[in-house]
């Protein structure tokens, strides 16, 4: 009976496979698994760029999220440059072909080598006050300014200056606040510093700071008067050539001076943008600023004009001249200008290779160096 | 047929007067509360609930915006949209269209609209916001626009053109007095209570001009020395509206606006969006629909730019627009259907008993559906369309069953009893297939997809009373046929012949079998890459050639993104958005998802904080940036809330305890694999930047071949068990993953749960406040309350009284803990269990934080920091819908074969048959999946039902097949003898049935203006002609092949079938 009954069943087993391909039926949809897209696809975004400092035919121009971009035939091909770090980096300076700095948020100081290639971290200790044990400096650095491959300046927030004759050692560097020469407090804003060699530098900052130094920084005298422009004016950016200085600041402020700081006199410039970067070289003088403002000067700041430039809305921060009449212009979204008539006129660069895989700069990339770990994961 | 059938038959035939009486007065109550239908569409209904995107998505959506969002894009047909006729046009809509009833006036957005806005500091350091286009110019707009309307109106009633600017404001002045009289007389008042639509809406109309010219009036008097009017066009000193150097400085701030340029203004300046968003539950989309387009007119008016629209509202207002045309359609599609019986039958017969079927069944569907309480859609017509196409496929059969006994028997009334006994199983099996496959959608959480399951199978169910029962009484009443022989046209019955030879030749069925394979096969391959979710841009539910389709591509052109993906960054206590670790957190999602080059764009409270900050400090931008302390952010935010004039102007990107915030990412288009994309992007930031101090996850992915399979059963299924993931992080920054402890105790209802209430689904603080005023002030008492007056409470009806009252019912059960976990610390204690309430409800997360009181996480997760919780959003909202539809829609076809087996299983106690339906259903879905592949047709919420529909539609013929062939062995006809006959006898009938009703829907594919039913109809169309081949080819071939038992020698027990005697079975 039993038998029978098995029999009987095996001669329905063909329709097991169509019970089969019922259920196939039911679960085919979707099956299909996603993937995602090739990563190499992924494209960073345009970071914006503050900072630019140029060495013969290498420039370096740094910006959002620890972004380096480094070009080594004068700006017309760049390429990612992975860095420890996601902080924003605010400017950079060479102090020759191999060997510079970048500067950024929370502290970062990050030096190079290598031309840009690879960076590594440096620590500054900030020394135990009454207040405060020692701790590493963790306040934002606006500029820096390279006097030689091993010796330079660093300026920031709340009255931060920082030096150094190594290279890879610095100190944090106090003023008597009576060298301010104004009422202000001396925990102040300075957003650039500039030294053309071993004895003479310039810083700017916030209420109308102009400090200068002509004995390597021992001393520093802050005492000025203004013509035609408010004494506490926000000053951005420096260029100096001697003791003739251009400062621009906020509201399309410019003033300049020839006796060394002492005192300024405005320059009617056509604006109210703010003015954010400034350079000297050979004559000419570059101002950049808000809305894609620029100006030109190739007698010393006595005349300005516009140079021809293509007609942007980004903001430019910092202007940079390289050699042979080179020069540029950096800025919102990554915008970079060069031009190759010492400011004349200028046209967009072309872009860069496309940037790393992971879009997000990989820590431990550095080489060498002092002080130097990799990080377990990127800080912000 | 068996003795019950036959009594019972008996029966009701005798007692025909009775039964004739309560059928027509059930369908003259059903006919009642059919005329009460309303037609409306629900956004809510299309969303499904327990998936846990709109569990976010609800928790979110009254904070942070719907997803029921009008996309507009107003496009300057001759240069920028910088020239103050087009700037007029724009304010105009985006003032129109705040003002239209439904929309949610926080969630309008356009470059006029208040919360956009530039700010400033001034001299003095204080942060002032300027509206971006300039509040002066602003103004300037609203007076042209108004005053536009207001001459027109004046013009078209009959007055001279306006001598001076003066003139005019005189009078407006006096059109305002003239309106206050009307409207406050008392006529007027009780004209707009009396509910008659015109009356009431022209009433409006006076309401909405007084409000007009009330703002018209204020502004003329603000108009600067040296305006006049030309015809309609106000024209100032410079001889322009607004003064040269306003517009002139617009353009820049514009592109200096992240919020703005590439979102609410194109990237090459030529075009604007305006996005508004609206209400959720019911709407008069008609009525939006209408008035949207009434002022696309007015603003296209002169030629100077064309406006296009896009939007779920505006696509729901589309199918309305064409619900007559749909009707139209559906009603010539039973013409056509009537017709084709009429010469299949040639007689009234065969007109009158399958339209009366249809007919009966449709009012008694169409009142159920009023009782209840639901809705009609047009899109969801279809459904009953294909009921009614099955009804009439019955009473054919039976219409043919009838004729064969008459004939046999020559009594009315006894053919009458002999067929409905003869069909009553057969026939009441059909129908509960039907019913039940119909019902099986259900099970998807989609409110709509219920309602259309419950009503559906309803309608379907009455079929068994209006065709098999009234059917048989009407033929009693009516004249007995004189002629009854059915048209069968020579080339049909030469075809069938040759189909019977070949089904019963032993070589040529094994070659039908090989084909047949083959097709299975490779239907096979092409059914595997059905996409789920939409697979171009715009919708498939219109033509690509429509407005609506044209409009979506050239604004997924224009703008970066119009398409939102909202992901929610959560913290664990008030004002913790506000510390800076989590900015910065925010910022570096912003940044991973942007990388992207699908995401135009993404925005969220980090990019106000970092504009404000750059401004607070002179413009530099190296100031855009996080601040580095807490009360700086504070600071600065309030600053700018202070600064403006609607202080609520951040709500749409953090909350009022600045505890969650909102980071919304913009896409080009919403395609089903951009949102996969998109999630999996996000998924895996997430994964690999855990957060905060310590994290706590729901962890519920069914991974390896076995989850694959559960998840494709979808809801057929208790939700899958969670896992408490909880991670803490180290001094050195790597996070552990913790024990937790396995529990599994039961705990008691809590006692007091007044606090509770606001953990109950979609409960907002008002809702609450409405229950807490009516006296039900804990869940207790909700639970216990009437459905009905709960109902009546502001701010609920039917369907939501009864979601919120099982929830609270839920409350009132025990809970099992699955598993806890606890942490002391410093700070405090940190408790987070997982509870389960119900075999069938999903696990839920429960957090106590530092003494607080127990929260449920919505979003199943929480973290001392941030966390992010996926996803709510256009794209959120859409991924959820898709992955339902991806469940659903092998559970709804696992469901109904497995009925149909089951079913037939017991009814006929054949394996063999049932296996052999199933492989015949089986293999036509797979043609008709691998059709949808070839259509580019993908899963969708509209095509969900449809398809599992259409599944069951064809069953019946090879079960009418496979009957009559064991009927004609019984008679003792051999096997291939009975094959031959059953195809040519029934197999005409099975031709005839399919062909008519592929012949009835087939024309839609070209006179539908929705792509929709074009494509429903050749969808529905392959599955009959699959069904058709299938039934008189495949399972005769396979019948010859095989012999299955069933058609083995008489007597097999277990088969109830007709007696021995009977003549041309067509069933």
């Amino acid at each position: 009976m039993a038998l029978a009954r098995v029999r009987n069943v095996l001669r329905v087993w063909w329709l097991l496979p169509a019970l089969g391909l019922a259920l196939a039926a039911a679960t085919t949809q979707g099956a299909l698994e996603f993937e995602p897209a090739d990563p190499a696809a992924w494209q960073l975004p345009r970071s914006d760029l503050y900072g630019v400092a140029a060495a013969g035919d290498l420039v370096l121009a740094v910006g959002y999220w620890g972004t380096v971009l480094r070009s080594v035939d004068g700006g017309q091909i760049w390429s990612h440059q992975p860095t420890p770090t996601d902080r924003t980096l605010y400017a950079v300076s060479l102090g020759d072909e191999s060997r510079g700095w970048a500067v950024g948020a929370g502290g970062t100081l990050l030096q190079t080598t290598d031309g840009g290639v690879s960076w590594h971290k440096l620590e500054v200790e900030l020394p135990a006050t009454e207040f405060d044990d020692a701790r590493p400096l963790d306040t934002p650095l606006f500029d820096v300014s390279a006097i030689s491959p091993y010796e330079a300046w660093a300026v920031g927030d709340f009255g931060t200056i920082l030096h150094t004759r190594d290279g890879s050692q610095w100190e944090v560097v106090v003023i008597p606040p009576e060298a301010f020469g104004d009422e202000n407090i001396p925990d102040r804003i300075l957003n650039a510093v500039h030294f053309r060699d071993r004895d003479h530098g310039w810083i700017v900052g916030e209420f109308g700071t102009t400090l200068r130094t002509s004995d390597g920084g021992a001393t520093w005298t802050g005492e000025r008067s203004f013509t035609g422009a408010v004494e506490d004016v926000y000053l951005m950016d420096l260029a100096a050539a001697g003791d003739q200085a251009v400062a621009g600041g906020t509201g399309g402020v410019v003033i300049e001076t020839a006796d060394g700081g002492l005192t300024w006199d405005s320059a009617r410039l056509p604006t109210t943008a703010g003015l954010f970067g400034a350079a000297w070289q050979n004559g000419s003088v570059l101002l950049v600023g808000d809305r894609g403002v620029m100006f030109r000067s190739d007698d010393g700041g006595a005349t300005w004009k516009t140079p021809k430039a293509p007609r942007l809305f980004n903001w430019f921060r910092a202007a940079a001249f390289g050699s042979d009449g080179q020069a540029y212009v950096v800025g919102q979204n990554g915008i970079i200008l060069r031009s190759v008539d010492s400011g004349a006129s200028w046209a967009q660069s072309a872009g860069g290779e496309p940037p790393p895989l992971d879009g997000v700069s990989s820590p431990g990339a550095s080489s060498s160096p002092p002080a130097a770990e990799p990080e377990a994961r990127p800080e912000h | 047929m068996d003795e019950l059938s036959l009594r019972f038959s008996r029966f009701f035939i005798r007692h025909r007067r009775i039964n004739i009486i309560l059928i027509g007065a059930a369908t003259a109550y059903f006919g009642y509360e059919a005329l009460q239908l309303q037609v409306f569409s629900q956004f809510i209904d299309l969303l499904p609930r327990n998936h846990p995107y709109i569990q976010v998505y609800e928790n979110y959506n009254r904070q942070f915006g719907s997803a029921n969002i009008v996309t507009a894009a107003i496009v300057a047909q001759d240069g920028s949209i910088y020239d103050e006729d087009v700037l007029e046009k724009i304010y105009g809509f985006t003032d129109q269209i705040d003002k239209l009833d439904g929309v949610d006036h926080g969630q309008v957005s356009s470059i006029t609209s208040i919360g956009i806005r530039n700010q400033e500091v001034d001299r003095e350091g204080v942060l002032r916001s300027q509206q971006i286009v300039g509040e002066e110019a602003l103004a300037l707009l609203e007076a042209q626009f108004f005053t536009r309307r207001a001459v027109r109106r004046a013009l078209d009633g009959g007055a001279p053109a306006f001598a001076s600017l003066r003139d005019f404001e005189a009078a407006v002045s006096d059109r305002k007095a003239e309106l206050v009289v009307t409207l406050s007389d008392s006529a007027a008042l009780r004209l707009e209570k009396m509910e008659d639509r015109e009356q009431a809406a022209s009433i409006q109309a006076l309401r909405e001009e007084a409000a007009e010219l009330e703002f018209l009036a204020l502004r003329l008097g603000e108009l600067p020395d040296g305006y006049t009017l030309d015809g309609d066009q106000l024209t100032g000193p410079e001889g322009t509206l607004v003064p040269k150097a306003k517009i002139k400085s617009l353009p820049d701030r514009i592109h200096q606006n992240k919020q703005v340029y590439g979102r609410l203004v194109s990237l090459d300046d030529t075009a604007a969006l305006v996005t508004a968003g609206f209400l959720e539950g019911r709407l008069d989309y008609e009525q939006i629909f209408n008035r949207i387009y009434e002022l696309k007119t007015e603003l296209e008016s002169d030629g100077k730019v064309v406006v296009h629209l896009t939007g779920q509202p505006i696509l729901i207002g589309w199918t309305f627009f064409y619900a007559v045309e749909i009707i139209l359609i559906l009603l010539l599609s039973l013409g056509i259907l009537v017709v084709l019986l009429g010469i299949y039958f040639r007689h009234w017969y065969g007109i009158v008993m399958p339209l009366s079927g249809a007919i009966v069944s449709a009012i008694w569907g169409l009142g159920f559906i009023s009782i209840m309480g639901y809705q009609l859609e047009p899109l969801v017509l279809v459904i009953p369309m294909l009921i009614t196409a099955r009804a009439v496929s019955h009473s054919v059969q039976f219409v043919e069953r009838f004729y064969e006994e008459y004939e046999r028997l020559e009594n009315k009334e006894e053919a009458v009893i002999s067929s409905m006994a003869e069909l009553l199983l057969p026939g009441t099996l059909a129908i509960v297939t039907d019913a039940f496959g119909i019902l099986v959608i259900g099970v998807s959480s989609i409110a709509l997809m219920k309602k259309v399951a419950i009503f559906g199978a309803f309608w379907a169910l009455s079929i068994a009373v209006t065709e098999m029962l009234l059917n048989r009484l009407l033929i009693v009443y009516f004249p007995a046929p004189k002629n009854f022989k059915h048209y069968t046209p020579p080339a049909v019955k030469t075809f069938l012949k040759a189909t019977a030879r070949v089904a019963t030749g032993e070589r040529s069925a094994r070659i039908i079998l090989v084909i047949w394979l083959v097709v299975v096969v490779s239907s096979f391959f092409a059914a595997y890459q059905v996409e789920v979710g939409e697979s171009r841009p715009g919708t498939p539910i219109l033509w690509d050639d429509s407005e609506f389709n044209q409009s979506a591509r050239v604004i997924s052109s224009k703008f970066f993104g119009a398409d939102d993906f909202m992901v929610i960054v959560e913290t664990e206590q008030a004002v913790g958005i506000h510390r800076p670790e989590v900015m910065r957190e925010i910022e570096a999602f912003q940044r991973y998802m942007e990388q992207d080059p699908k995401v135009g764009g993404s925005i969220s409270i980090v990019d106000f904080l970092k504009a404000i900050n750059r401004t607070f400090h002179n413009g530099d931008p190296r100031w855009f940036r996080v601040p580095a302390t807490d009360q700086e952010i504070g600071g600065l935010l309030y600053l700018y809330e202070a600064g403006s004039p609607d202080p609520r102007i951040l709500n749409p990107y953090r909350d009022q305890e600045a505890r969650n915030a909102a980071v919304r990412i913009f896409y080009g288009d919403h395609q089903g694999e951009t949102i996969r994309q998109a999630v999996a992007r996000a998924e895996e930031y997430i994964e690999k930047n855990p957060t905060g101090n310590v994290s706590i996850r729901l962890a519920t992915d069914r991974k390896g071949f076995v989850g694959e399979v559960l998840k494709r059963l979808g809801p057929l299924i208790p939700p899958a068990s969670a896992e408490l993931e909880v991670q803490v992080r180290d001094e050195d920054g790597t996070y552990q993953r913790q024990e937790v402890v396995l529990s599994g105790r039961r705990e008691p209802p809590p006692e007091d749960s007044a606090r509770w209430i606001l953990t109950l689904p979609r409960m907002t603080k008002e809702l609450a406040n409405v229950l807490k005023d009516a006296g039900y002030d804990n869940v207790q008492k909700i639970a216990d309350a009437d459905l009905e007056e709960l109902a009546e409470l502001e701010g609920y009806d039917l369907v939501t009284a009864y979601a919120l009252q099982n929830a609270a019912e839920l409350d009132r059960r025990h809970y099992t803990v699955r598993a806890e976990w606890s942490r002391e610390s410093d700070g405090g204690e940190i408790l987070a269990e997982i509870r389960r309430r119900g075999l069938y409800e999903a696990d839920e997360l429960w957090v106590k934080y530092h003494g607080g009181a127990w929260e449920r996480r919505k979003s199943s997760q929480w973290a001392e920091g941030p966390s992010y919780a996926l996803a709510s959003g256009l794209m959120g909202v859409l991924g959820a819908s898709n992955d339902e539809v991806e469940g659903s829609n092998n559970a709804t076809l696992i469901a109904s074969f497995a009925t149909v087996f089951v079913v037939i299983l017991i009814s006929y106690r054949s394996l063999s048959i049932g296996l052999l339906l199933v492989m015949s259903l089986g293999s036509a879905a797979l043609v008709s999946l691998a059709f949808m592949f070839f259509a580019r047709i993908g899963f969708d919420v509209n095509t969900l039902p449809v398809q599992a529909l259409g599944v069951g539609v064809g069953v019946d013929y090879a079960l009418y097949i496979m009957d009559r062939v064991v009927h004609e062995r019984k008679r003792g006809h051999n096997l291939e003898e009975s094959v031959s006959i059953a195809i040519q006898t029934t197999g005409m009938a099975v031709f005839f049935t399919g062909s008519t009703l592929v012949g009835g829907i087939i024309f839609w594919y070209f006179i539908s203006s929705l792509r929709f039913a074009a494509d429903m109809s050749l969808l529905l169309s392959i599955l009959l002609l699959a069904n058709m081949v299938g039934a008189i080819l495949v399972v005769p071939a396979f019948t010859t092949v095989f012999k299955p038992r069933f058609a083995q020698a008489v007597g097999d027990e277990g088969y109830k079938g007709s007696d021995g005697a009977g003549g041309d079975d067509s069933g």
